[in-house]
């Protein structure tokens, strides 16, 4: 190979790599503004209040793990989605969306789930499959088991009263007892001693 | 010739060049790992936990200890880093666990000898290798949610055959002496938590500046192969019939009953269940048994016979457990097992 082909292939890899949106820190797909742009937006759909919200739950995480991984080929639907919602902020109030008031985020939320979106951000749908994809996928993570990258400490299932680990015990349902227990004053349960 | 020094030199070069680069890394701490990794996560909670001041390589083992499991591990994390196929959350396999019990060993020697003499300390083969109990029940996956928990498979692929028809064999025959309720089975290294109070002559009790429960107490949970912290694990209602049962609202005990656990109803002694009633009912689990070797006989001289009238050699009397005959099974010895003419009442101090 010529030192001329070899400089130029050297100085076109380096060009093209340095062109790559480089993920956010502890995130392997997102860029730090779409990761704030989705927090925002996931924060939205499920707030905080007196429980934790989305962004407690590490939704954002959730999302950004199944983009590095089963969502690796059909990552261009969220790309647009948080271009698209950005845009859409910028030409209504000047600001990227997480900038935006929380009551200016919600109006635009809801024009997205209507439909009803600048044509000019969501040429397709005025936003409606952009909002219901990050939707579905918010609630997978805040309600989903924390195995999957979501529902970080179990704040979901806490607020919910549902046990991380619920008691089980070896074969689940006792029959006998179950029987015995729907005759009132019964004398003898099934005991497995 | 010179193509095959070429190619022994590359060999060799790659052969040190493993070794090194993860010395290099290890040289930078925690910090350069999870610079490099997908560790953030186990970094930042190692970094809040109690084991902050014991370094990754202490219990993940390090470049100069010449395994080559350990370099073979790394080659493939890097493979798998370039690949994009990083596994996450990241999960220790099998045999991971098996190495980090000797390391805790290495500080908690006494928990450790405890936890040896207990009868958690049962092994593969003593476990699914035990015919009378095979053939009573069937070996099934759900038998890995207690035992074995960390082992990365079903029961087939531990056991051969996977029902009550004999002779039994472990598929992996190595694992045959190996722990089946290692030290994380109930214990997560990466909680945070305090350090533990180093306790000198003339200072306050180490009790005052330590959590009530220590914090890395949890469940290994097989299905999320995650610790989950003792805090989030319930404690069921009992009854027995139709009678609510008062239970200690020690929250340690919700680790017990993840295994000791009743059948689906809640009744007392249905299952695993060990909930006591009678005369020690509201107990804790642990108010009698040693939280690592689970031995109760000591525990009984703290309460009786100062507790008691009846003048009861605690320390010999009858308590077996396997007997479901015995009078004096301390799960459930009523008062009227001693007093079947009814229960004497108090006399009333004279003024």
């Amino acid at each position: 190979m010529k030192r001329r082909n070899f400089l130029t292939i050297a100085a076109l890899t380096a060009a093209s790599s340095c062109s790559r949106t480089s993920p956010a820190p502890g995130l392997r797909v997102l860029s730090g503004k779409e990761a704030r742009t989705l927090e925002a937006w996931v924060e939205r759909l499920i707030p905080t209040d007196q429980d934790a919200g989305a962004r407690e739950a590490g939704v954002v995480h959730f999302i950004d793990r199944l983009l590095a991984g089963w969502l690796k080929r059909k990552r261009q639907p969220w790309k647009s989605a948080l271009e698209g919602i950005d845009r859409g902020a910028f030409l209504a109030y000047a600001k990227p969306f997480y900038e935006l008031e929380p009551k200016r985020q919600i109006a635009l939320l809801e024009q997205m789930e209507a439909g009803k979106a600048s044509r000019e951000a969501f040429p397709d749908d005025g936003g409606k499959a952009a909002f219901e994809l990050v939707l579905s996928y918010t609630m997978m993570g805040f309600y989903g088991n924390p195995r999957h990258g979501g529902n970080r400490d179990y704040v979901s299932w806490q607020m919910l009263g549902v046990p991380a680990v619920p008691v089980r015990g070896r074969r689940h349902r006792d029959e006998a007892a179950l029987v015995e227990n729907e005759k009132p004053n019964s004398s003898s349960g099934k005991e497995t001693l | 010739m010179k193509i095959l020094s070429l190619l022994i030199l590359l060999v060799l070069a790659g052969c040190l060049a493993v070794p090194a680069i993860s010395f290099f890394y290890e040289s930078g701490g925690g910090a350069a790992c999870s610079r490099c990794h997908e560790m953030g996560h186990q970094y930042e909670q190692w970094l809040s936990s109690s084991h902050r001041n014991i370094p990754c390589t202490s219990c993940h083992g390090e470049a100069l200890s010449g395994s080559f499991r350990f370099h073979l591990t790394n080659v493939l994390r890097v493979r798998d880093h370039l690949l994009g196929n990083v596994p996450e959350p990241l999960r220790l396999r099998t045999a991971d666990f098996l190495e980090m019990q000797a390391r805790c060993a290495g500080c908690h020697r006494q928990e450790f000898a405890q936890w040896s003499a207990g009868p958690h300390s049962v092994s593969y083969e003593r476990l699914f290798l035990n015919a009378e109990h095979n053939r009573k029940e069937p070996p099934v996956d759900d038998c890995l949610r207690c035992h074995g928990m960390h082992f990365e498979g079903g029961i087939r692929d531990l056991l051969e055959p996977a029902s009550a028809r004999g002779p039994w064999r472990l598929r992996q025959e190595e694992l045959a002496g190996q722990p089946a309720i290692p030290c994380t089975t109930c214990h997560s290294m990466h909680r945070p938590g305090r350090l533990l109070a180093r306790w000198q002559t003339g200072s306050p009790p180490a009790a005052r500046f330590q959590e009530p429960v220590r914090p890395s107490v949890g469940l290994f949970d097989r299905r999320s192969r995650q610790a989950v912290p003792v805090s989030l694990l319930p404690l069921p209602r009992m009854q027995d019939r139709n009678r609510p049962v008062a239970i200690s609202p020690d929250p340690r005990q919700a680790l017990c009953y993840q295994c000791h656990a009743p059948l689906s109803a809640g009744q007392v002694r249905s299952g695993d269940d060990r909930t006591p009633t009678g005369v020690h009912e509201g107990l804790s689990c642990f108010s009698c048994h040693d939280k690592h070797r689970q031995t109760t006989r000591a525990s009984c001289a703290t309460c009786h016979p100062r507790l008691s009238n009846c003048n009861r050699p605690v320390e010999t009397m009858d308590t077996t457990f396997a007997d479901p005959g015995s009078r004096n099974n301390i799960h459930f010895v009523k008062c009227q097992d001693c007093h079947p003419q009814g229960v004497p009442t108090p006399k009333k101090k004279e003024s």
